[in-house]
């Protein structure tokens, strides 16, 4: 068993024995070493605040959905905004639109050795910290898969969401020092929660895929019809035929 | 072996019978050699053997075709769903992100709303007609508006297309705004020349049928199969034409006031409209526009036209009533253009359009003509944009106002003094025109005037005898 394993083990039942957050207690392990601290220190200089402007002036001319931004954000917000999927040209889109109903962490948030159930869970609820199951005869009332607007697919270790809200003292403690923190300070800030995250997140077929998928549709509440629909997603199967991010494919693959 | 073939018969050495027949008087004819034929006996094929391989594949073919042409032509066109299969992906909600200048995307369409739009039956390739890869390429998308598409003008049969109206607004003041290259990557390069209208920054993609027509439609197109089914028969017309005809029946898609809107989204911007710059005739320079420009929404709603149909009266005229009245209405010209509807040698005309002001076009009526409607005077005094100065005094109203003010200085300063300083006795008061024969014959006493005062008595305060 690796070093690193066992320090995880080791703050696990610490962070049990302290009722700490499991985003915390299993993201905050190790402190980061000088290439993500490089890296961090890098990105610090570059950032800046992401002014969206929706070309006033000129209306769209198709009618738009709705925006389904949640009151209630993760931590993640802090920095991030609401579309963070910015650079693939094949697969932002796609992404950003799982952002209405799968969390950042359920995708990015990968700590060594630790396996998450992932379940659905109301970022509208006044207690969020239960697991928010669709009741059966929500099926009826509501055939989508989503069982609330406010309702996002997360992590959960040992029956607690793995995932920080920005209300939270310890995410407004990070806030006020990503704010007020110099250079240095802000460069291990980020680096030291961006340890356990992985940038690229999941592919497309660790969950569009029929066999060993990444979730559990039946505990989330899937009917057959719409786990299988999931499962063999056309679009997924489409990705998948990409070699490079560069490539581009022609529609008529889409029906392959 | 053909029949032509000499030895595909066999001559008899003699016929039978070689005795000359005479059928005339003088003519004899001679029995024709008797043959009979060598080729092979066969037995009679059963018919489904003499079917013909070559002719069936080709009654094949024709057949398909056939069915292809009718499904394909002569069936009702409905208003299909998603022939190129786009909105597989762009149906689902959600599709956005931020692209490296800032500006949101949103490649997501209200699929129910896009099949009940004007542009409901026409597929996305038609307009979109150069995507074929994926990621999208921007400039493939790019949309022109004069280009043509599938869907057919149901009365001549022609492919629909924006072209004689996107020729007309190039003719127009309005002519150097784009009517084509619109996709979602330049929305923030068109919105820099926000002196210019383009065709997307009027008109949205809109219902076919408006929220506010939608009851009156359902209730008519009830009535379609029993009233109008009458005569025409079959799904085809109801289809192709009971919809298309119904949807004009309700009248048009716009009223005046949805024109006034139209214009007024740019037109009422005091801060947009003070950037436009307007070539000089004289000198060809561009200069600034004037206050007059700048404020021409704020006088017309100061106008009768601009209250009536701000009333919700439709008599008034919209501001396309006056300045492009005819063609597709996308025909505004500058004032100074012969062409113009509202030139001076035009104006008679216009006014007297649409069963409007029909004597306008009377000569002795060239006042009413020349009425201007955009009038500075009608904008209030404290506008910063047209303050009032000199200017402002050269017009009819200043006059109006100049020569009327000692007439009303006089009486308001007569009817001031009388309050102040005027006798108020509590007496009756008669006219004076009349007021003496009135006291005579009705109330039958002497006027005061002419009353004899008792010895003693002063005038004043002498009641009536």
């Amino acid at each position: 068993m690796s070093r690193l394993s066992i320090v995880f083990l080791f703050l696990f039942s610490a962070s049990l024995a302290a009722e700490d957050n499991p985003y915390l207690s299993l993201g905050e392990v190790a402190s980061p070493d000088d290439n993500a601290l490089l890296e961090a220190r890098k990105q610090v200089d570059h950032y800046h605040e992401l002014e969206i402007i929706d070309a006033p002036g000129i209306q769209s001319f198709h009618k738009r959905n709705p925006d389904t931004e949640t009151d209630r954000q993760t931590l993640c917000r802090v920095c991030h905004p609401a579309l963070p999927h910015r650079e693939s040209l094949r697969s932002r889109s796609f992404l950003n639109m799982h952002t209405r109903y799968i969390a950042c962490e359920t995708c990015h948030f990968q700590p060594q050795g630790v396996s998450f159930e992932y379940r659905w869970l109301d970022y509208g609820a006044a207690d969020c910290c239960g697991m928010v199951v669709a009741e059966s005869t929500d099926k009826a009332a509501v055939p989508s898969l989503i069982p609330r607007p406010a309702a996002r697919i997360a992590p959960f270790f040992l029956g607690r969401p793995a995932l920080l809200f920005k209300d939270d003292p310890t995410a407004r403690e990070i806030r006020e020092t990503w704010k007020e923190g110099g250079r240095e300070a802000k460069a291990r800030l980020k680096a030291r929660l961006h340890v356990s995250l992985k940038q690229d997140g999941r592919r497309c077929a660790d969950c569009h895929r029929r066999k060993q998928t990444l979730l559990d549709w039946k505990a989330l509440n899937a009917s057959d019809r719409q786990a299988h629909a999931i499962e063999d997603n056309a679009i997924a199967r489409f990705f998948a035929r990409y070699k490079d991010k560069d490539q581009r494919l022609r529609m008529t693959e889409l029906l392959r | 072996m053909d029949v032509c073939d000499w030895h595909a018969i066999d001559w008899l050495a003699m016929p039978p019978d070689i005795t000359p027949k005479r059928k005339k008087k003088g003519v004899d004819y001679h029995p024709l050699p008797q043959w009979t034929a060598l080729h092979r006996q066969e037995k009679p094929v059963p018919a489904w053997r003499r079917i013909n391989g070559q002719r069936l594949t080709l009654a094949l073919i024709v057949s398909i075709a056939t069915l292809f042409v009718v499904v394909t032509q002569v069936m009702a066109d409905e208003r299909h769903g998603d022939v190129d299969g786009c909105l597989s992906c762009h149906a689902l909600a959600g599709l956005q992100y931020v692209d490296k200048q800032g500006v949101l995307r949103v490649a997501s369409i209200d699929a129910s709303h896009y099949l009940s739009s004007l542009h409901g039956s026409v597929p996305c390739k038609d307009c979109h007609r150069k995507i074929r890869d994926y990621p999208h390429r921007p400039e493939n998308g790019e949309v022109d508006c004069a280009a043509s598409c599938h869907v057919e003008e149901p009365s001549g049969g022609k492919p629909y297309t924006h072209k004689a109206v996107t020729e007309e607004f190039k003719k127009s003041v309005h002519g150097k705004g784009w009517s084509k290259g619109f996709s979602g990557a330049n929305r923030l390069r068109e919105a820099g020349d926000e002196a210019l209208p383009s065709c997307r920054k009027c008109h949205p993609n809109e219902l076919y049928i408006g929220a506010k027509d939608l009851p009156r439609f359902r209730e008519d197109f009830n009535h379609l199969e029993t009233e109008c089914g009458g005569c025409h028969q079959g799904k085809v017309w109801m289809n192709q034409f009971g919809g298309h005809i119904l949807r004009r029946f309700l009248g048009s898609r716009w009223d005046k006031r949805d024109h006034n809107r139209i214009c007024n989204n740019c037109h009422a911007d005091h801060r947009r409209m003070a950037e436009v710059e307007i070539e000089n005739p004289e000198t060809g320079k561009k200069e600034k526009a004037d206050a007059r420009f700048i404020l021409a929404s704020d006088s017309y709603a100061m106008t009768l036209h601009g209250r009536l149909l701000r009333s919700g009266v439709e008599a008034g005229a919209s501001c396309i009533d006056c300045h492009a009245p005819a063609g597709f209405r996308h025909g505004v010209r500058r004032d100074d253009d012969p062409l113009a509807a509202t030139h001076v040698d035009q104006l008679a005309k216009t006014c007297a359009s649409e069963g409007c002001h029909g004597f306008a076009t009377h000569p002795l009526n060239v006042g009413f003509v020349h009425t201007d409607l955009h009038d500075i005077d009608m904008i209030i005094a404290t506008s910063e944009i047209a303050p009032l100065d000199h200017s402002r005094l050269s017009s009819n109203w200043s006059k109006a106002i100049i020569a009327m003010l000692p007439i009303v200085l006089v009486l308001g300063g007569g009817s001031l003094l009388w309050l102040l300083l005027g006798n108020k006795r509590q007496s009756v008061t008669f006219a004076v025109l009349g007021g003496d024969s009135f006291q005579r014959r009705i109330i039958g006493r002497k006027p005061k005037k002419y009353r004899r005062r008792p010895r003693g008595q002063t005038g004043k305060g002498a009641g009536p005898s």
